[in-house]
């Protein structure tokens, strides 16, 4: 069953009264009535109204007084005043007094003081839910930060502790209240980095590792601003949290990963013979120099550039100075200077935001934004153009650069390794390249050597690069064959290897490509005789250059003896019985 | 002045030397393919990955302009295994669906060009003129 609503009036007009009492008994509400202040009171006390109707006018006790009398008591029970008419300003003094309504005693129809009851007791209802509700969440909000395992404070724009809880006063031993915060909590002088926080004062949170004077620890801080209902940031909290054993772990974790990686490159550059790098390949002396420049290139984290004919495998040691530096978590991006159109290098190398031109309708985040905080590797640096040379050089001394269609200047943390086949102290001879440019990527030099000059490798390479082929699919490696890749110049280097293997494999013989040898065979033959050092007889000299001869001329006819005699002007007997002498056999 | 003339058709003879392999779908390949074929070069199209490798396999290209996004394959993880067997070839990365973390993830593969479609196709020729250049110049 429904509660009723109890309702009490106090007149001393009786028929208003009872007239009043009536109609809202019919409307299901339990009455009282009292003709004079004093009983209406003790009625108030006893039965505790949900709702008064007072009228101003009584003998004994005025209206007024009883309605200061409730309001003191209860203000949450809703005190309707009714009033004569044309006495506006004791409404206006009930009102003051906390009277939520007025009607005039003339009441014509008693529907608008069932209206205005009706209403004051639907908001004195919103009302105490409100505050039940309210309370209910600061007795729960309370519950939580007293129980709360961290430490949480608040305080003022001026440092000083407004607000502990109970876990930070017993960790400290005193309720600090009203202390400076930075000295309190965690023994620090003047400002500490929380304090320096202006971002929290402007509305946001922060969040931050802190690590207390006072008792030695780390504590993950988050300090949020405590907004008053102007919208304003008087206050701030902060929440701590004890991260001291995470954080150790984490350290430790560090140092040891620091430790083993030095470990590691000692290691590896103790070991004298090793013949592999990362992906480069190679045992020759020029090669363990190579390796020994990798790692002292990757224990700093100065600017490299690579010299090194076409295919000698630059982009694989700036693979590996990368691999092994404290980069190496974080991007590598290839970047060839040299296919890039001038037009549209800066894009490239900076990006452009949406809408930057007509088409642009996402992002480009180029070189720089890929590589922020990695590596830019620039193959073919000699390529670049000047005025590009110019804004690249600004990012490398740190004063960034901004992408097409924006006003935001971007500051990346990035390491340069550059490489070349180019002579570039003969490019800035040339004014092809700036001075200033050229000092900034020569830091740290690594001169690959062709394959021509490590020729012992060239075994270890075949055996390398076939390996990744299936074994059942690659034809047998003749002696000869063998002797043909070793004694071949490689103009193209390893690359020009790599891919001669590629067509041995597919093709199932041997050709060598890029190389017009009838123009330079007899220098190169005799340049690469040492009379001096070479146990070598005339005839063997000559032998080897006619076995040269003959094989090259034979590769280039594809093996047709007869355009091979014709073109040697040579009887083809005689080109069968040399074939036979030198072993050439297709 | 025959001199002069002759060189000139020599440059344009070796302004043709372009071998241009483009992998994307039916339609958009074929317009990239005409486009390119009116600067001169010598184009084939395809418009899967499979397609493509065997190509690749057979033909030394100069140029591969190659979607990332096509239904048939990771087109991002295939860029290495491309720069791996074919050497120094070009590879431009398209795609029409770019973020962050796809250019990131291409711009480490080493493609000379990361090119976002609606692209003008005046960036394109912008490239391959750049490149054909760069190749007389290694050919002189």
């Amino acid at each position: 069953m429904k509660k009723q609503t109890k309702l009490l009036c106090i007149d001393d007009d009786r028929s208003l009264l009872e007239m009043i009492g009536k109609f809202f008994e019919r409307l299901d509400y339990n009455v009282f009535t009292a003709g004079d202040g004093e009983e209406g009171l003790e009625i108030f006390h006893a039965k505790k109204p949900d709702i008064v109707l007072v009228d101003l006018k009584m003998p004994k006790m005025s209206g007024f007084e009883v309605l200061e009398t409730i309001t003191k008591e209860l203000t949450d029970t809703p005190v309707l005043v009714i009033s004569g008419e044309g006495e506006m300003a004791d409404v206006i003094q009930a009102l003051r007094l906390g009277a939520w309504n007025y009607q005039t005693k003339l009441i014509e129809n008693l529907t608008f003081i069932q209206h205005a009851v009706e209403q004051a007791l639907e908001k004195a209802r919103l009302i105490k839910e409100n505050k039940a509700y309210q309370k209910g969440l600061e007795k729960k909000l309370y519950t939580i930060i007293e129980n709360f395992d961290g430490f949480i404070f608040t305080c003022d724009s001026q440092c000083r502790i407004t607000y502990m809880n109970p876990a930070l006063v017993s960790h400290l031993g005193q309720n600090a209240t009203g202390e400076n915060c930075p000295k309190t909590i965690f023994n620090i002088e003047t400002t500490c980095p929380l304090c320096m926080d202006e971002i929290t004062m402007q509305g946001q949170s922060t969040r931050q590792e802190i690590q207390s004077l006072r008792d030695g620890r780390w504590y993950y801080a988050i300090q949020s601003p405590i907004i008053d209902h102007n919208g304003q940031v008087k206050e701030r909290q902060i929440i701590l949290h004890d991260i001291t054993d995470r954080k150790k772990t984490i350290l430790d974790l560090q140092e040891r990963e620091e430790y083993l990686r030095k470990e590691n490159i000692r290691l590896r550059a103790s070991l004298s013979d090793h013949y592999r790098f990362g992906d480069i390949i190679g045992k020759s002396k020029p090669m363990q120099e190579v390796y020994e420049t990798i790692i002292n290139a990757a224990a700093s984290d100065a600017g490299v550039i690579i010299y090194g004919e076409t295919g000698t495998g630059k982009e694989l040691v700036a693979k590996a100075i990368h691999e092994n530096s404290d980069r190496k978590n974080k991007k590598l991006v290839y970047v060839n200077c040299s296919a890039i159109p001038e037009n549209l290098i800066e894009s490239e190398f900076f990006g452009y935001m949406k809408g930057a031109f007509t088409g642009a309708d996402k992002d480009k985040h180029g070189f720089l934004d890929i590589a922020d905080s990695g590596t830019l590797f620039l193959d073919e640096i000699g390529e670049i153009p000047l005025n590009m040379q110019v804004k690249l050089l600004r990012v490398i001394e740190g004063s960034g650069y901004t992408p097409v269609g924006s006003t935001e200047v971007k500051i990346p943390d990035i390491r340069i390794i550059a490489a070349t086949n180019r002579d570039l102290k003969d490019l800035a001879r040339q004014g092809l390249m700036r001075q200033d440019f050229l000092y900034r990527i020569h830091i740290i030099p690594i001169h690959l050597p062709p394959l021509q000059e490590r020729k012992e490798d060239i075994p270890l390479l075949v055996d390398h690069f076939l390996g990744q082929y299936d074994q059942e699919k690659i034809p047998p490696v003749t002696p000869r064959i063998t002797k043909a890749l070793q004694n071949y110049d490689w103009p193209g280097n390893v690359r020009e290897l790599q891919n001669t293997i590629h067509r041995f494999i597919t093709l199932k013989k041997l050709d060598f490509l890029g190389i017009d040898f009838a123009d330079t065979v007899e220098e190169e033959e005799l340049d690469g005789i040492n009379f001096e050092q070479e146990e070598i007889t005339f005839t063997e000299i000559v032998d080897r250059y006619e076995k040269k001869v003959l094989a090259k001329t034979l590769e280039k006819y594809n093996w047709h003896k007869t355009k091979v005699a014709a073109a040697l002007k040579i009887d083809r007997k005689t080109l069968f019985n040399k074939m036979k002498k030198y072993n050439l056999v297709s | 002045m025959n001199n002069t003339v002759s060189y000139e058709v020599q440059v344009q003879e070796k302004l043709k030397l372009l071998k241009v392999l483009i992998v994307d779908d039916e339609q958009m390949g074929n317009v990239i393919g005409k486009a390119v074929e009116q600067l001169g070069h010598k184009v084939a199209v395809v418009k899967c990955y499979k397609e493509a490798l065997q190509k690749i396999a057979e033909t030394k290209f100069d140029l591969i302009l190659w979607d990332i996004n096509l239904s048939n394959g990771n087109g991002i993880d295939l860029i290495p295994e491309i720069r791996g067997s074919a050497g120094d070839v070009n590879i431009v990365a398209m795609t029409g669906d770019s973020n962050r973390e796809i250019e990131e993830r291409v711009r480490v593969q080493g493609v000379i060009y990361y090119m976002i479609k609606p692209f003008e196709l005046d960036e394109l020729n912008s490239i391959i003129n750049h490149l054909a250049r760069r190749k007389i110049k290694l050919c002189s």
